[in-house]
């Protein structure tokens, strides 16, 4: 397993990337109401699961995961996110680069939980409403309906935070589980993987 | 016309610098009069490098939902008009970043862009991915549209007889032609010898000129104005 990346991965790591941008940005459409905001990490997955399997199952070469996250941190911040998503998006990218690094990159278990623990970092759109402060949340609220950062202010408890750490890990597992069931109707069958 | 469309041309790290300097605005503080000033720079830039089109589509979306944001906003937050206005209002917040980056993305060449990341000693490893990513935005969006056409006919769609099916059906197709296309590119990128070793070198002159310190300083300035006003 010394294989490095080739430039044709590198393509691919691409071409990924900006499926996962563009799902991600177009399930985020629903985060202008205040609940899909905060539960953004639970219904993330299951429009990010096959594309993310797909990636895992075509590439199997250290540090591939880690560029994607890189990738998709900064592409983040260029779309106007702040600096929070793009640490953990990073974070989360490397921890899932290295779970499928011990799995050899073939293991299918280490690769749903590599996806589990990856959507973790979605977790980071939310937080900024919360702890970035007043300079953040005038900027939004000027920018959404009114209550908009209320409602969201209102959910920022003990439970809430448990349910997302959680429940982003257990959806993107699901998530994986959809996409492994994706990958292997179709792709497996057409020879892509 | 060369020489002229020349001069007004910013080094692409400017331009990236000045896409990093308005996020940064805009997270600092929001006011909806400052956001209209700060999309005017990018359209200006545009203007200015011969984007003439669509520096001007861009103002009349800009400066109608401007308007729609500062006088019309409690009119059309109530009832059901919600949810739209929402959409209407977050992208006009992000306006002054995604015109710059529409800015950026028009006017810089995949090689002067690849260029300039090689200039400031990014690693090839995420240089390539990077320029694939930008250029792939439009494929997907072809890609998209077109599967969504023969979705419809099939009758898969919100509201017909298979929605649950919505997103198998439509992501599917959409991987598995972006993946084709990704091989035919890696292909061609082989004939190019992306793989060759040594130092690559551009055609693609780059370089810093009195054009891209102005616009910085004004980038700069626009930058503090924001932070002092809000």
């Amino acid at each position: 397993m010394k294989q490095k990346l080739q430039s044709k991965d590198l393509i691919t790591v691409g071409i990924f990337t900006a499926i996962y941008f563009v799902l991600q940005f177009v399930s985020n459409m629903l985060a202008v109401l205040p609940h899909p905001f905060v539960f953004y990490p639970l219904y993330l997955p299951i429009f990010v699961g096959i594309p993310l399997m797909l990636f895992i199952a075509k590439i199997q070469k250290p540090g591939m995961f880690s560029i994607m996250s890189i990738l998709l941190g900064i592409i983040l911040f260029l779309f106007g996110r702040s600096w929070i998503p793009l640490v953990f998006c990073i974070v989360f990218g490397i921890v899932a680069d290295l779970i499928l690094w011990s799995g050899k990159y073939k293991s299918m278990k280490k690769s749903i939980i590599a996806a589990g623990v990856f959507n973790l970092w979605s977790i980071g759109m939310v937080l900024p409403v919360w702890f970035l402060g007043d300079s953040y949340n005038a900027a939004l609220e000027a920018s959404m309906p009114e209550g908009f950062v209320s409602t969201i202010l209102a959910l920022k408890q003990p439970w809430v935070m448990v349910l997302l750490l959680v429940g982003a890990f257990v959806m993107g597992v699901v998530g994986a589980l959809i996409g492994k069931a994706v990958v292997k109707k179709h792709f497996v069958k057409a020879g892509i993987v | 016309m060369t020489a002229q469309k020349q001069s007004f041309t910013l080094d692409p790290r400017t331009k990236l610098l000045l896409l990093v300097l308005f996020n940064i605005a805009i997270f600092s503080g929001y006011e909806s009069t400052m956001t209209l000033l700060l999309t005017l720079m990018p359209m200006l830039l545009m203007a200015l490098a011969g984007e003439r089109k669509m520096a001007l589509g861009l103002a009349i979306l800009c400066f109608a939902s401007g308007i729609l944001m500062i006088w019309l906003r409690p009119v059309l937050y109530q009832g059901i008009g919600v949810l739209l206005a929402s959409i209407l209002f977050l992208f006009y917040g992000l306006m002054p970043v995604l015109t710059m980056g529409a800015y950026v993305m028009t006017t810089t060449s995949p090689g002067e862009f690849s260029a300039a990341m090689l200039r400031l000693h990014v690693p090839r490893k995420i240089i390539i991915p990077f320029e694939v990513l930008f250029r792939f935005f439009p494929t997907i969006m072809e890609e998209a549209h077109s599967i969504n056409m023969a979705m419809r006919m099939r009758g898969i769609m919100l509201g017909g007889k298979h929605p649950g099916r919505i997103l198998e059906y439509r992501l599917v197709p959409l991987l598995m032609s972006t993946v084709k296309i990704g091989d035919e590119l890696s292909a061609a990128a082989m004939t190019r010898c992306i793989d060759a070793p040594g130092a690559k070198s551009s055609i693609n002159e780059i370089g810093f000129h009195i054009q891209d310190l102005i616009a910085t300083i004004i980038g700069v300035a626009l930058l503090i104005l924001v932070i002092t006003i809000v």
